[in-house]
């Protein structure tokens, strides 16, 4: 019995020491397999090309997150189609595995789902779950140009056609845009430049009579261009645009707030079932937002800081909605622009 | 006077950053030289290290890595046939068939000398005229844009003038092929066969190296070796001392080199414009310029220096409205922008007054890069030469390695090494029927550009084709269009009738 038990405790004792001697082979990738998220670098999609203000904005906020996380955040662009390239190809051909993000210019990026049937569905395969800020939509010209208030553009949109550049036809700057027109009887005529910085450069260099886009893209170009009007009122925006005023304070009408917000979204598979992934994506952006650092990265990069809000899973939803609704409304007016 | 001190000083001052400057120049060759990578993606992959030095370094690093790949995308394109970039495809047209016959190390002096010497009057160009380059983007819309790239789109009936039906359908061919892709205004998907891979367009580098190298490759099994067996000794023969001579050769054309990198610099303001329209642009007006046009095509070192030089202009003309106005003129100059940014620096016009260390220093690096160039490349020319008589067993896996890689690096599709293949078989199969690759791809590169500016400034005008004719700039550009285009024609017909007076 003592000799069997014995037999036993040598045998047990190479199972364990096997045991442990495995377990401590691989104890780090099972370790990095199942809890410790994220244990490498993440991969973050934007849908708009480089040097555009979702990259910009997009770095700031994970040169914070990658001293919490502990991880590189590495990014790959795909511009196309107002968007519909990036969407599919992070929804079809990324891992659903939490290491691949996309950062997302939500209203344009909105407007063209719900315009153009792409094969994805938001939130079904595309959860938007984090909104970082929203830029209002501001009407802008060339610092040379003789049109000095909102009032003398659309004067002068009822004498003749004026010509408005805009980043891309599904744009929440082309609908107000046109809303206005509709509401003054104004004939603005929307000319898109393929992204920001050719759309200010047609309105700085005088191609088109005025451009629409964010005001962030407006600040940042200073003494360049001149603020008319705004779409949505930040008065915290307003103040570094000269206290441009709101389109629906100058007309009376009854245009809904445009703005672009940008934010954080995920495959919706991962959202729903891997909620340790989701946890600590949600906290981690959450703390961002009382860093300090983070202020000192907008700052770096000339970006107003005052746009930046957090808005979580249930405020993108209404975003996706409002905006998918706001967009089916104008669609055929985008059409026939 | 104040200004030139400035200058001056911050020449000097640049200078004691030799030691990034190095570096950069052979990194930027070397990139440059294989297809697919360029600057603004070797940018890209060393950001960790140029948003963690300080400003002036991270600026000097990028400036002459991204001068430096300039030049560096001539060199396959002369010795294999393969431009690194759309800028350098103008350079295969002379390059390519002077390496054929035993004259790669001639070929590649003409293009590091046209290459330096654009990128330096470029640069001066820039330096010395910048508050009146920086208007120039008030006066160039799309209209002018419009007219500036048929410039290049003749090139299409300059090459089916050998065989004008042949020539014409590659061209058209070119054409169909570079409007797949989401219509530019209302992003409508056209032709893209469902496939989110073109939804952006055939993307340029996988047509480029497939029109080029793959099918490149298939000749070169077929063939042996770049270098055709009669001029084989032409080539061995090549010698380092007389690289001396060719530099001296090449600086006769001086003139040819100064226009046409001032054609590059212009065209280099304009965003969304670049190296692809200036190159083509300067080789159709050498070509209609030169006294003998007939022999562009054939392998003369003129086909090289123009598009060479200009190319290089542009380097310096890309810059101009990111310094001056804050806008980048192209997709390099958009990554520095983010760079600068991130370092603080805000660019506009008050960036020459607040940082006039950084506004102009931009410049004056360049100007060193270039200078630097000179010890750095010409003793490799014969070096690099000696590549055309590399029998094709040994160069053709290389090749196709590298190509492959290009190929997939830009967008990381595993489908563009695919697209690369399909479009070796489309340029084997032209090569094979007479039907010129370069045609074909002027379309494909010039198209989309053609449609986007000209779809613009109908918009603007709701579609009364009027507007084409409605700005002094551009009717002055289309006078001087159909003047070039009438030059070849006249000048045949009083070539004819001095033979028949004889």
């Amino acid at each position: 019995m003592t000799k069997k038990f014995g037999q036993m405790n040598r045998r047990l004792l190479l199972k364990t020491g096997a045991a442990a001697g495995a377990a401590g082979l691989f104890a780090p990738s099972l370790l990095r397999a199942q809890g410790a998220y994220p244990n490498r670098n993440i991969n973050v999609v934007i849908a708009t090309g480089q040097g555009g203000g979702a990259e910009t904005t997009a770095r700031c906020f994970t040169n914070v997150l990658r001293t919490d996380l502990g991880v590189d955040f590495e990014y790959e662009f795909h511009p196309g189609a107002g968007g519909q390239v990036g969407y599919e190809l992070y929804a079809f051909k990324r891992d659903r595995d939490g290491y691949n993000l996309l950062y997302s210019n939500m209203h344009p990026e909105i407007i063209t789902y719900a315009t153009q049937n792409p094969g994805y569905k938001l939130p079904g395969d595309i959860i938007h779950f984090a909104k970082t800020g929203g830029t209002p939509i501001v009407i802008y010209v060339g610092a040379n140009s003789p049109i000095q208030s909102l009032e003398q553009l659309v004067d002068e949109a009822k004498k003749r056609t004026v010509t408005v550049a805009t980043s891309r036809l599904p744009h929440p700057g082309s609908i107000g845009v046109l809303a206005l027109g509709e509401a003054q009887g104004a004939d603005f005529n929307l000319i898109p430049f393929g992204g920001g910085n050719p759309t200010s450069m047609a309105a700085i260099t005088g191609e088109t009579d005025c451009a629409v886009l964010t005001a962030g893209v407006a600040i940042s170009l200073g003494e360049q261009v001149r603020v008319l009007g705004t779409f949505r009122d930040v008065p915290e925006f307003n103040a570094m645009m000269n206290n441009a005023p709101t389109v629906n304070s100058v007309f009376g009408t009854t245009i809904p707030d445009l703005e672009l917000s940008q934010g954080w979204a995920m495959h919706t598979e991962v959202w729903e079932n891997m909620p340790e992934v989701r946890e600590r994506l949600v906290t981690a952006i959450k703390a961002t937002f009382t860093n300090p650092e983070l202020k000192k990265q907008f700052e770096a990069v000339n970006y107003p800081y005052d746009g930046i809000e957090y808005g979580d899973e249930t405020v993108c939803g209404e975003i996706v909605k409002n905006t998918t609704e706001l967009a089916q409304r104008y669609a055929d007016r985008l059409r026939d622009s | 006077m104040e200004q030139f001190q400035t200058i001056a000083g911050l020449f000097v001052y640049s200078l004691q950053y030799w030691w990034v400057m190095i570096p950069a120049v052979i990194l930027g060759n070397v990139v440059g030289a294989i297809p697919g990578f360029s600057a603004a993606n070797t940018i890209i992959i060393l950001l960790p290290l140029t948003l963690s030095v300080d400003v002036e370094v991270a600026l000097i690093f990028m400036m002459a890595l991204y001068s430096a790949s300039q030049l560096g995308n001539g060199i396959p394109a002369i010795l294999v046939n393969i431009p690194g970039t759309g800028g350098a495809a103008a350079t295969t047209l002379d390059g390519y068939p002077m390496a054929q016959k035993g004259q790669a190390q001639r070929a590649l002096v003409y293009c590091f000398v046209a290459s330096i010497f654009g990128g330096l009057i470029g640069t001066m160009f820039v330096l010395s005229l910048l508050p009146i380059l920086s208007q120039v983007g008030y006066y160039l819309h799309s209209v002018e844009m419009v007219v500036i790239i048929l410039f290049g789109l003749t090139l299409i009936a300059v090459i089916a003038a050998k065989d004008l039906v042949k020539g014409l359908l590659a061209g058209l061919l070119g054409l169909l092929i570079g409007a797949i892709g989401t219509d530019f205004i209302y992003s409508e998907p056209r032709a893209t066969f469902g496939l989110l891979e073109l939804y952006d367009g055939v993307p340029l580098v996988p047509a480029l190296i497939g029109l080029f190298a793959v099918s490149e490759i298939f000749t070169l099994i077929e063939r042996g070796r770049v270098v055709k067996d009669e001029f084989l000794d032409v080539a061995v023969s090549s010698k380092f001392s007389d690289v001396w001579a060719m530099v001296k050769e090449s600086m006769s054309h001086w003139f040819l080199m100064t226009w046409t990198a001032i054609i590059g610099v212009v065209i280099g303001i304009i965003p969304g414009a670049g190296a692809s329209i200036a190159s083509f642009v300067a080789y159709q007006q050498a070509r209609t310029f030169s006294k003998t046009p007939e022999l562009f095509g054939t392998g003369i070192p003129e086909g090289v220096a123009a598009p060479e030089s200009a190319n290089n202009g542009v380097t310096s003309g890309t810059l101009v409205p990111l310094m001056a106005i804050g806008v980048p003129g192209g997709s390099t100059a958009a990554i520095m922008m983010v760079v600068l940014q991130y370092h603080g620096v805000t660019l506009g016009p008050r960036l020459f007054i607040d940082q006039p260390e950084l506004a102009y220093g931009i410049f004056t690096a360049s100007l060193i890069t270039y200078l630097m160039m000179i010890p750095l490349m010409f003793p490799m020319a014969m070096y690099m030469s000696r590549v055309t008589t590399v029998p094709a067993f040994l160069l053709v896996p290389m090749i196709l390695a590298f190509t492959m890689l290009g190929a997939f690096v830009p967008r990381g599709y595993m489908f563009d090494m695919g697209l690369a293949v399909g479009f070796g078989l489309l340029g084997y199969i032209a090569r094979k029927t007479g039907y010129h690759v370069t045609a074909i791809l002027i379309g494909v590169i010039l198209g989309p550009l053609m449609e986007q500016y000209l779809m613009r400034a109908l918009r603007i005008s709701r579609g009364d084709v009027g507007i084409l004719f409605s700005s002094y700039i551009g009717n002055a550009l289309w006078v001087f269009l159909i003047i070039t285009l009438l030059i070849p024609f006249l000048r045949e017909r009083m070539t004819k009738s001095k033979m028949e007076a004889g």
